[in-house]
């Protein structure tokens, strides 16, 4: 369903041009010429976002941010700041307006922001979860042409018939997420429910609440009983993004649903048998938490009866690209542009990035392309120039050496283009000559 | 609940043209805000004996000391991006002032290493290796691609095959 957007200006020029602009996206919006007009079809009818100019004559932006927030509505706001006046952005951000943007603006710019809160919307029609997802979303595609990723496919489509717990492991952005969805939707419970949950955004009540349930009165606020998702998940799948950062205590009474399917509500007196098979992911290093007593060794082996570990993006180069091709497919419809392809030259600053961010990383650096591509193809240019700027590694704990030989690698390439001027290189590099000296002499060594 | 951050581990002197935006963008691709440790370079290993807590700079106060210009410019680009941003300080450029800080700070994301830092002369291969090794999250180090680093942001930049992982 697309989003609802109201637009808040009282400049009919720029009004019309904003919903034109986002219709065209493909979303449903109306305009309001002033705050008072605003303020009226806020009332009556809801909407997703607000889009409000911080300066109207009788009621301002941050008036109408003010009202949303007042009466709990969901509707995100951005504001539209006149130029330099960063102040005012601050104290919308302080008031709880999701972004701003300064005028004179680039509709590009506004369209990321609005679709970056439809993702947010996304994800969290899901983490609340409460509207389950019985059997939608059951299209998945998993891009795989790497090895490793070949591997972890058919190892779900190896384990379609077990029931068993797994513990996702990868870092950030690599798609646990997804391939939770995968071994759910392939598995004997794809008709039951899955459910998701990120343990690293809820405080602790609240989680031990979406979690368990509650009881009527358990606390401020329990107006009422609710169901908690290992209950709602009956049958189905709970997947627990990011399970370390779940706080001890409630690690504890996850092990005994885990253990014995069986737990209480808050408050509750009564336990409560579930059938639930759980999928957690974690993306730190899973021994040093263990180490730390972050996360309870206990609780570790019953949830890694199978370990899937996904390797980041840059340990699979392969992936890169079929996976920009494949969010290239995935966007282009939402932006009414005509690009084929990624020229030769775009496509191998991509090859060799190394995508800290993972995954999530390349999708965005492609969805801003698009944006900002008026060509044919996905040129350089339309890339962000950072990341043809700076080589990104990982400091690697088991192998001291590469950290060595690619301190002397890059130093001698440095040293190298400038001609064998190593007080340049020096200087270029920011270390003292005698480092540099080091650095290319500790690298021969090895 | 806060968001995660993504810590920047950052030399005062080092040069921020496109270091900021692309720690502002991943940090915005992975959903986290910023925090950066501002880490001064000490001459001899032994002054820093990185038992010193790092302190906050508070953005809002004019006099923030020797690092106003770079704080102020640091804070101006976040702002603009909507970024959350926290900026530490600490005294010395040793690994255990690194350490120190993932502990008296939590909530770090991953952790990104400028590129001055990244070849700093008081941090051993091994020490940053070793680093890696205890921390429970991914640390990883920046360096300018040597072409473009030379010609400056002229269009040009080189793929040195030596250096992937
Ligand atoms: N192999 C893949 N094929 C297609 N899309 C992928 C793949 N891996 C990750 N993605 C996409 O990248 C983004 C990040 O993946 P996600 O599962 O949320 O990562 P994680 O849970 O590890 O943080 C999502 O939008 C996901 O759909």
């Amino acid at each position: 369903m697309a989003l609802k957007i109201l637009i808040a200006e009282d400049e009919a020029i720029t009004l019309k041009h904003l919903i034109y602009t986002l219709q065209q996206e493909g979303y449903y919006v109306e305009g309001a010429g002033d705050g008072q007009d605003a303020l009226r079809k806020i009332e009556s009818d809801f909407f997703d976002i607000l889009i409000a100019d911080i300066k109207m004559p009788g009621l301002s932006g941050i008036e109408l941010l003010e009202r949303i927030k007042k009466e709990q509505l969901e509707t995100e706001v951005i504001i539209i700041t006149g130029f330099g006046s960063i102040g005012s952005a601050v104290e919308a951000m302080k008031k709880g307006a999701y972004d701003y943007i300064t005028k004179p603006f680039d509709i590009d710019e506004l369209i990321l922001r609005v679709k970056k809160i439809e993702d947010k919307k996304i994800l969290k029609g899901e983490n609340t979860a409460l509207k389950a997802l019985f059997g939608v979303n059951k299209k998945i595609s998993i891009i795989a042409k790497s090895e490793s990723m070949k591997k972890i496919l058919s190892l779900i489509e190896n384990i379609n018939d077990s029931d068993c717990n797994v513990l996702l492991t990868g870092e950030s952005g690599v798609g646990k997420n997804l391939i939770a969805r995968m071994i759910h939707f392939t598995s004997k419970r794809q008709d039951g429910p899955f459910l998701a949950i990120n343990c690293a955004t809820l405080t602790e009540e609240i989680l031990a609440s979406e979690l368990f349930g509650h009881k009527r009165g358990a606390f401020t606020g329990a107006v009422a009983t609710k169901k908690g998702l290992a209950e709602v998940a009956d049958t189905g799948t709970l997947f627990l993004d990011e399970i370390a950062e779940m706080s001890p205590s409630l690690q504890a009474k996850l092990l005994k649903v885990v253990e014995e399917g069986e737990f209480f509500r808050v408050g509750g007196t009564r336990s409560i048998k579930v059938d639930v098979r759980f999928i957690a992911a974690i993306n730190q290093n899973v021994k040093s938490l263990i180490a730390d007593g972050r996360f309870r060794e206990d609780l570790y082996y019953r949830l890694n009866v199978m370990e899937i570990d996904t390797p980041p993006l840059r340990k699979r180069r392969k992936d890169i690209e079929p996976l920009s091709r494949y969010f290239l497919q995935k966007y282009l419809p939402g932006y009414n542009k005509k690009i084929k392809d990624f020229t030769k030259e775009a496509m191998d600053i991509l090859k060799n990035y190394s995508f800290p961010g993972n995954v999530r990383e390349l999708e965005n650096i492609i969805e801003r392309a698009i944006i900002l591509e008026k060509k044919p193809f996905i040129t350089s240019k339309s890339l962000p120039q950072t990341i043809k700027m700076f080589h990104i590694e990982t400091i690697d704990p088991s192998n001291i050496k590469t950290i060595d030989e690619f301190n002397m690698e890059y130093a001698k390439q440095v040293v190298e283009m400038l001609g064998d001027n190593k007080t340049k290189a020096a200087e270029l590099l920011g270390i003292s000559r005698t480092s540099l000296w080091r650095i290319l002499k500790e690298g021969n060594r090895s | 609940m806060e968001k995660r951050n993504l810590l920047f581990v950052l030399y005062p002197e080092e040069k921020l043209d496109g270091l900021l935006s692309y720690a502002i963008d991943l940090a915005k691709a992975r959903d986290e805000d910023l925090c950066i440790l501002m880490v001064n370079k000490t001459d001899s290993p032994a002054e820093g004996n990185g038992h010193e807590m790092a302190r906050e700079i508070n953005t809002g106060d004019e006099k923030a000391g020797e690092y106003k210009k770079s704080v102020r410019a640091i804070v101006d680009e976040c702002k603009k991006s909507g970024v959350q941003v926290n900026i530490f300080t600490v005294g010395a450029d040793s690994v255990s002032a690194i350490e120190n800080f993932l502990k008296q700070k939590g909530g770090i994301g991953m952790v990104l290493l400028g590129p001055r830092l990244r070849m700093s002369e008081n941090i051993t291969a091994e020490e940053m290796s070793n680093l890696a090794k205890r921390s429970s999250v991914h640390i990883f180090g920046m360096a300018r691609r040597p072409l473009y680093a030379i010609t400056h942001g002229k269009e040009g930049y080189c793929f040195p095959s030596t250096f992937s992982v």
